[in-house]
């Protein structure tokens, strides 16, 4: 059990230095395995991800064979298009995935955000609330949610967001205020339930998935009214699509921690942020199914040297979630490389 | 205005979302490139496609983005209706290629992958989403494609493309080749040969050139 592993410090700590501009001990991780945490429980993927019991031992069963320096009370993204009308479609071999969009033009003029009390939302709030009373000071808990700009792709469609923004963008601007407003009463339930900070994914910040204009005009103005409201630190990410094109702008519109892609030069990012952000990833979960323990070595003190010296950054795959396909004894090797290779400061070399 | 020039405006047109320029650059075509338009084949041929695997281009080295790469195909899968309208005997004939989302529930890139072969003059089938292998195998079949086209967004959709290509290959059927993408296709490279497909795409705009050629080297298999 890596997690019982004796360190300086505990992943509080090493969370707050890394959050306060401190260097840590050593690289902090948070290896997400949330799907394989049904299989350490010999639980089917559907009660894992439904059940607020299970979705709290398997998260500390995760944390604890892999020294996880986070928690996180997500369960899976198409909650917050359920919460919107829509349905959850379950597999027993890959996350849930949102079903038929239950939005479309002629819902928009009357929608309201979901009651923060809506059986899908309250899900998640109740896993924050049980997990930080479970990890109460001695690992942080993360909450997170789907960003007012990228909750429309559940909602109408991918095609669907897209014609609306370039044929409506009123009523584009219209979803994402309601959007808004419902991301600040999330992240504040998730908050007020011991969530210290919240990760946001808001992949269609990214400029490979929409024109950086309309992303500026729209996403932008959102994601800084957001992060406002909630004071709290809080993360975006882009679900793996390359980020530095907009870092700065989302680090001036408050964002702490930046999810990079591994398509990003982690050097250019941290540059391209003056080091202000707190950099997150960015292994690729996808390609990490086929690594033997020799990849992982060399792959884990690639990525340490790729990182910023400061130790500001958190080691996650880059979309977020380890893909099941990915064995748990590589996640393990992972972690131990992370321990063996991850030390600060870092040697001069590597 | 040369060809060429029609080209780059017409790229550039669809880059702005610019529907009636578009067609209006390919209206001017008859008088300023003799009869290149007068059939509507060739049309996609010199222009359509030329333009959006340029555009394809430009999205696989980061310099435009989906959404432009998404509106562009949708414009275009229009326009040959609306311009050329007559059906074409000079042309050679479009293979006859399916596109499906196999156990997947994404469906953006199946409909981008659509748009792009409409406008390269293809009359592509729509086979749905959410099928299984084995269904959509015998769907293939039904419909005797010449190629079959797949978009997955989500891993475990994409590692079934190998039990597709499995069935496909015993079921007695004449080679058919199977030609994929999808965002785990971009992130990880490897895949595509992994699920044995045929070929694989990183961007819809390639498309109607990997049919082409996939089926051109599966005639010239023994
Ligand atoms: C935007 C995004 C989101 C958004 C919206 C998702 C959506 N579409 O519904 C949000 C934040 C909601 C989200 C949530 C999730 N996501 Co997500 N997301 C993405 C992201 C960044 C883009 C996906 C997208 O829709 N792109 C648009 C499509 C059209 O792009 P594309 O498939 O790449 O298509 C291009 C080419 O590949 C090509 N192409 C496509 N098909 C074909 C076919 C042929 C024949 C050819 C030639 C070419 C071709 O053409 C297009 C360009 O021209 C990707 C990562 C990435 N970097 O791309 C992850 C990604 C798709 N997500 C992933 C996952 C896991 C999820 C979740 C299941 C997470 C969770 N546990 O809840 C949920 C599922 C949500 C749902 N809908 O049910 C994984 C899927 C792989 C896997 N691990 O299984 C990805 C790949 C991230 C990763 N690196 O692992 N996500």
């Amino acid at each position: 059990m890596i997690g019982r592993e004796p360190e300086a410090l505990t992943p509080a700590q090493r969370i707050e230095r890394v959050l306060g501009g401190q260097r840590p001990d050593r690289f902090a991780y948070f290896l997400n395995a949330g799907l394989h945490a049904a299989g350490l429980l010999g639980v089917p993927l559907e009660d894992l991800l439904s059940r607020v019991d299970l979705a709290v031992e398997g998260a500390l069963l995760v944390q604890e064979r892999l020294g996880n320096d986070l928690v996180t009370s997500f369960l899976h993204a198409a909650g917050e298009a359920q919460a919107f009308g829509g349905e959850v479609l379950f597999f027993d071999d890959g996350p849930p995935n949102a079903g038929t969009p239950p939005l479309g033009l002629a819902s928009l003029a009357s929608l309201r955000p979901p009651p923060i009390d809506h059986p899908a939302l309250a899900l998640r709030v109740e896993v924050t609330r049980a997990l930080a009373a479970r990890v109460a000071g001695r690992i942080p808990v993360a909450g997170a949610l789907v960003a007012p700009f990228s909750l429309p792709v559940m909602q109408l469609g991918f095609s669907g967001w897209l014609d609306l923004l370039h044929e409506a963008p009123r009523e584009a601007e219209h979803l994402i205020a309601v959007n808004l407003d419902h991301c600040i009463a999330f992240a504040r339930a998730q908050l007020a339930a011991g969530a210290s900070a919240i990760l946001a994914f808001e992949p269609l910040a990214s400029t490979q998935l929409v024109a950086p204009r309309i992303f500026h005009d729209l996403g932008l103005p959102a994601l800084r009214r957001f992060g406002a409201a909630i004071g709290a630190p809080f993360a975006v990410s882009t679900a793996s699509a390359p980020i530095a094109a907009v870092a700065n702008d989302l680090v001036d519109a408050g964002a702490l921690m930046i999810g990079a892609s591994d398509q990003d030069d982690l050097v250019a990012l941290e540059a391209a942020t003056s080091g202000k952000a707190v950099i997150l990833g960015n292994l690729n979960g996808l390609r990490m199914r086929a690594w033997t323990p020799g990849d992982v070595d060399r792959e884990v003190r690639a990525l340490v040297a790729r990182l910023p010296a400061s130790g500001r950054a958190v080691v996650t795959e880059h979309h977020g979630e380890v893909p099941l396909a990915v064995p748990f004894d590589t996640l393990v090797h992972v972690a131990q490389a992370l321990r063996r290779h991850g030390r600060l400061p870092r040697r001069a070399d590597g | 205005m040369t060809p060429d020039d029609v080209l780059m405006a017409f790229e550039a047109a669809l880059l702005d979302a610019d529907r009636a320029g578009a067609a209006r650059l390919l209206r001017t075509l008859p008088t300023s490139a003799g009869q290149v338009a007068a059939s509507g084949a060739l049309l996609a041929d010199r222009v359509i496609v030329p333009a959006l695997e340029r555009i394809g281009s430009a999205f696989e080295r980061g310099d435009v983005a989906l959404s432009q790469v998404y509106l562009a195909g949708r414009i275009c899968e229009g326009l040959l209706d609306e311009i050329a309208p007559a059906p074409d005997v000079t042309a050679t004939p479009r293979p006859r290629v399916g596109v499906a989302a196999l156990e997947d529930h994404h469906l953006l890139g199946k409909r981008m992958v659509l748009s792009v072969l409409r406008a390269a003059g293809f009359a592509p089938l729509d086979l749905g989403h959410g099928m299984r292998a084995a269904e959509l195998a015998r769907r293939a079949r039904e419909e005797q494609l010449d190629a079959l086209l797949v978009s997955a967004l989500m891993l475990r959709s994409a590692l079934r493309v190998k039990d597709l290509v499995a069935i496909l290959a015993k079921d007695g059927g004449p080679a058919l080749p199977v030609i994929v993408g999808g965002a785990p296709f971009r992130l990880d490279p490897a895949l595509a040969g992994e699920v044995a497909a045929t070929a694989w795409g990183r961007s819809a705009s390639e498309a109607p050139r990997l049919v082409m050629s996939a089926i051109e080297s599966s005639r010239g298999a023994p």
